[in-house]
């Protein structure tokens, strides 16, 4: 499924489809799953998260967490899919830290949607991303899948381990309620 | 999808395309996922949960690498137990946070291990521990974890710990983690634990019908199966994940029996979120939705031995907790609380805190927590029911916020308990009831199938020291000449309930023996079957030696003649405390004057050694030492009309009333008459046990305890008894034991 990112720049490495039927090395699987996904991961956590460092921590964690349970991947396709939920998982629990911090005061966080130094959207561009991020968690993880990864609804469905038609749902409602956000702001 | 909402999706994608389009790699991205991974320390760390991730893949990297030394289990938290060792009982949480194991008879076998938990009353934070017990005797607890910095006061951080039953010091098995379950095999072990790592749980603060977009905010626990067969600093963790649900935090898990799947509470998505209980299956990850139940608050569930499910079927308008069971057929149909088999229901009680059962054919019944309306919040008595939907029930302990069956406990340990104490009672509505000495009531021992005002007698009982309850109850199938007539037998029910097994056919007024090897009762002298309330035939004394079943009959010959008397069904015998004499309350004379004669064993002769005042309703009588009985001396129906008396058995001539040669009167309160007495033998009797009724109301009765037989203030230990009896191995101080109200 995330072979679909063909235009990342250092995914042209040598060609390794025929590693599946074989216990994958560890440390060999680590590398190639780096080049091949650590970038757009990172990218993917960083739209959900709105911060780029928070982002690459997240990542590497789900790479960490990974190689511990390499025993059990026994497929290249699933261990792509681990991965991705695994990162959907940590960013959830990033942001859900970070709404705990925001009620309770004595942990002030700076980081609030779209406050990264590092990327400079348009204003517009950054209302809308902010609004997405505040969307409930399966409308904006649906959203990042969709029109980031580009995944298909199955694939989307897949990853979150929801149907098909909850995707489209999710889809649905996460942009009539981002088209009230956009008419309330003009 | 409207032409606005295509024009956002664009802008979305703009946007998105933007904002990644920047986002880059730090430069030494590499480097510090590699160091990170290389890095890895292989040891414990219970600060965190990455923390036994990472050193679970750093030994393994070790292990791949050929140093198979590392890879000897010396890690493994579980503790062997010597086979030999009892594994049966429960094990029990108490509102001090202490796990405690018990026997079957619900005696207290020891302290297992302090929870650091503590019931706090009017706060529910934080929620009681969850615990688990294996077959091989190791009892698993999630307990608070204080030093987790936590941000919000309603998050929690837990731990699993491992500590053998004998107890000793704890440690820790998952340093994240909460509501341990382990496999029926022993082999693994289930829990929850946070999706993120970290260290704090949510409270289990989740409602009914709110926003699901609230709940997918709060954390989210993820089940884990971690195998315990292997050493526990390597790769040995599943996790478990059952689409659209988010699990509740603090719930109980539990195993099927064959181990295949995890039932547990569980939030369904959807425009509302309903608690529901669901079967996650442990192969593929899949969830399925098995009951659900309106209201708040933990569903207890529990498989029996053949894949039924008795889950809480607790109506939160009524006033009793309700047990229904799916049976195992049913379970793809997701049923609910209203359309649920009820097969158990404790009156009184305001809601359902535990289940318990061990699968097998031996499974010895149910156990729960109920929680009262009158206890502290959170807790209540711990309450067996027998095997089977009609099993009687028990209560094996009280004051118990949770309770677990130990794995190695068989039918056969719950059969009857060793030692009973306490006395049994005969209700209004005709059920014989164990209560303890302070008067608690500790379950159903039988309904006699009698109620007041029915046309035959009320029924007569007496409890062996081994807690065998023997009674006499109607025979109403019998065809006997009048109508009035009626047949009675004896039967035996262990006092822990049963199906009664018949000792005599024909029979009335059990007695066992002082030393339990003989059961007296009275009997129509010629054997006919059908008896009369009032009499109306002459009457025998049998007394039956339990070991080898031969009877004796002692036909009553008072003072050696031979003159008109009857024993009517349910006047008391009494035993003489060495066994040697019993004495036998009658009619005697054309009069049908209400007399007591007492009969010696060795020589079948019986003489009248008192007679009663008014010769009304059926005459109390109790052993009140060697040579000694309580009798009813009551004179009348007015205001302090009824007494109790010590009479002399060893003086020539009958006593009565008025000339009653040891003027011990004991006066009953009020305008009270008096129904039973019961004492026990020996010199530490716990006293007289006595049952009174209002002179006007033969519907309802007290029973008492008057600690020394001699005029004292009584103590209330029973409402609505009309009948009672000691358990013959009552002999503790129990009648200075303080009842529960003072």
């Amino acid at each position: 499924m995330i072979g679909t990112m063909t235009s990342d720049p250092q995914t042209g490495g040598p060609a390794r489809g025929g590693s599946a039927a074989v216990p994958l090395d560890r440390d060999q699987l680590l590398s190639e799953l780096y080049q091949e996904h650590y970038r757009s991961l990172v990218r993917l956590a960083a739209l959900l998260l709105g911060q780029r460092e928070a982002a690459e921590d997240v990542v590497q964690e789900a790479f960490l967490e990974l190689y511990r349970n390499t025993d059990r991947i026994t497929k290249r396709s699933s261990a792509d899919a681990y991965l991705r939920s695994i990162v959907l998982n940590l960013a959830r629990s990033r942001m859900r830290r970070r709404l705990v911090a925001r009620k309770h005061p004595p942990a002030p966080q700076p980081d609030v949607a779209g406050a990264d130094a590092g990327i400079a959207v348009s204003e517009d561009s950054a209302e809308l991303l902010a609004a997405m991020r505040a969307l409930p968690r399966r409308q904006r993880e649906c959203l990042a899948l969709r029109f980031y990864e580009e995944l298909t609804e199955d694939e989307t469905g897949d990853t979150l381990e929801i149907s098909r038609s909850s995707v489209k749902t999710h889809v649905r409602r996460g942009l009539a309620t981002l088209t009230e956000k956009l008419e309330a702001l003009r | 999808m409207t032409d606005r909402e295509r024009q956002t999706e664009e802008q979305l994608k703009n946007a998105i395309g933007e904002f990644t389009d920047q986002v880059e790699p730090a430069d030494d991205a590499w480097a510090q996922l590699r160091g990170r991974a290389d890095n890895l320390v292989p040891r414990h760390s219970r600060k965190t949960w990455i923390g036994l991730a990472l050193a679970g893949a750093a030994a393994a990297i070790i292990a791949v690498l050929g140093f198979a030394a590392l890879n000897s289990g010396d890690d493994d938290t579980r503790v062997a137990t010597d086979p030999g060792d009892d594994m049966t009982g429960f094990v029990a949480l108490t509102l001090d946070g202490q796990l405690r194991r018990y026997a079957p008879d619900g005696s207290d076998r020891g302290l297992i291990a302090e929870t650091g938990w503590q019931y706090d009353e009017g706060d529910d934070f934080p929620p009681p521990p969850d615990f688990s017990v294996s077959s091989g005797g190791t009892v698993y607890f999630a307990r608070p974890v204080p030093d987790s910095s936590c941000a919000v006061d309603a998050q929690l951080g837990s731990e699993i710990v491992s500590v053998p039953l004998e107890g000793g010091d704890p440690e820790v098995v998952v340093p994240v983690g909460t509501a341990p379950a382990v496999s029926p095999d022993g082999s693994s072990l289930a829990y929850l634990t946070t999706d993120s790592r970290q260290q704090c749980f949510d409270l289990p603060e989740l409602t009914p019908g709110i926003d699901p977009s609230e709940v997918r905010t709060a954390t989210s626990p993820v089940l884990e199966i971690k195998d315990l067969d292997r050493p526990s600093n390597l790769d040995s963790v599943d996790i478990v994940t059952a689409g659209e649900r988010s699990f509740a935090t603090g719930d109980p898990l539990v195993w099927s029996p064959d181990g295949s799947a995890i039932v547990l509470n569980a939030f369904v998505g959807g425009e509302k979120i309903t608690p529901h209980i669901v079967l996650v299956d442990v192969a593929t990850g899949s969830g399925r939705d098995l009951y659900t139940r309106s209201g708040l608050g933990t569903t207890p569930f529990a498989f029996d031995g053949e894949n039924n499910i008795f889950v809480d079927a607790t109506d939160f308008e009524g006033s009793s907790v309700r047990i229904g069971l799916i049976p195992a057929d049913d379970v793809e149909q997701a049923p609910n609380a209203a359309s649920v088999t009820v097969v158990h229901e404790v009156p009184a009680a305001e809601s359902l805190r535990a289940l318990s059962t061990l699968p097998g054919e031996n499974a010895p019944g149910l156990l729960t927590v109920v929680e009262k309306n009158a206890s502290p919040q959170g807790a209540g008595p711990v309450i067996y029911f027998g095997p089977g939907q009609d099993g009687a029930q028990r209560t094996l302990a009280t004051d118990m916020v949770d309770a677990a069956w130990i794995p190695g406990t068989t039918a056969a340990d719950l059969v009857a308990p060793t030692v009973s104490t306490g006395f049994v009672g005969l209700t209004g509505e005709g059920e014989l009831r164990h209560y303890g000495a302070s008067g608690e009531d500790l379950g159903l021992v039988a309904d006699t199938g009698w109620k007041p005002g029915s046309d035959f007698a009320q029924p007569t009982f007496s409890v062996a020291r081994d807690g065998t309850v023997y009674f006499s109850r109607a025979v109403t199938d019998l065809e006997c000449p009048r109508s009035d007539q009626f047949g009675s037998e004896i039967v035996s029910v262990p006092i822990n309930g049963g199906e009664p097994d018949v000792v005599a056919p024909v029979g009335s007024a059990p007695a066992i023996s002082p030393d339990g090897s003989q059961l007296a009762f009275s009997m129509t002298g010629d054997e006919k079957q059908c008896y009369r309330n009032d009499g109306g035939d002459t009457s025998v004394v049998v007394v039956r030696d339990l070991g080898s079943s031969e009877s004796r009959k002692v036909t009553i010959h008072p003072d050696n003649e031979l003159p008109e008397l009857v024993i009517p069904p349910g006047y008391p015998l009494a035993w003489s405390p060495d066994g040697s004499e019993i004495a036998v309350s009658l009619l005697l004379g054309k009069e049908q004057q209400a007399a007591v004669a007492v009969a010696d064993l060795d020589n079948f002769s019986a003489r009248t050694v008192f007679m009663f005042g008014t010769g009304d309703g059926t005459p109390a009588l109790a052993s009140a030492g060697e040579k000694q009985l309580f009798v009813d001396a009551s004179r009348g129906t007015g205001e302090g009309a009824g007494w109790i008396g010590i009479t002399d058995t060893d003086v020539p001539g009958p006593a009565t009333v008025d000339t009653m040669r040891v003027p011990q009167f004991i006066g009953l309160p009020g305008a009270q008459r008096l129904l039973t007495l019961s004492t026990l033998p020996g010199e530490n009797a716990p006293g007289l046990l006595v049952t009174t009724a209002p002179v006007l109301d033969s519907q309802s009765g007290t029973a008492s305890v008057y600690s020394d037989g001699q005029e004292s203030a009584p103590r209330v230990v029973a409402e609505n008894v009309l009948a009672a009896v000691w358990i013959s191995g009552t002999t503790d101080d129990v009648s200075s034991a303080p009842a529960p109200w003072e």
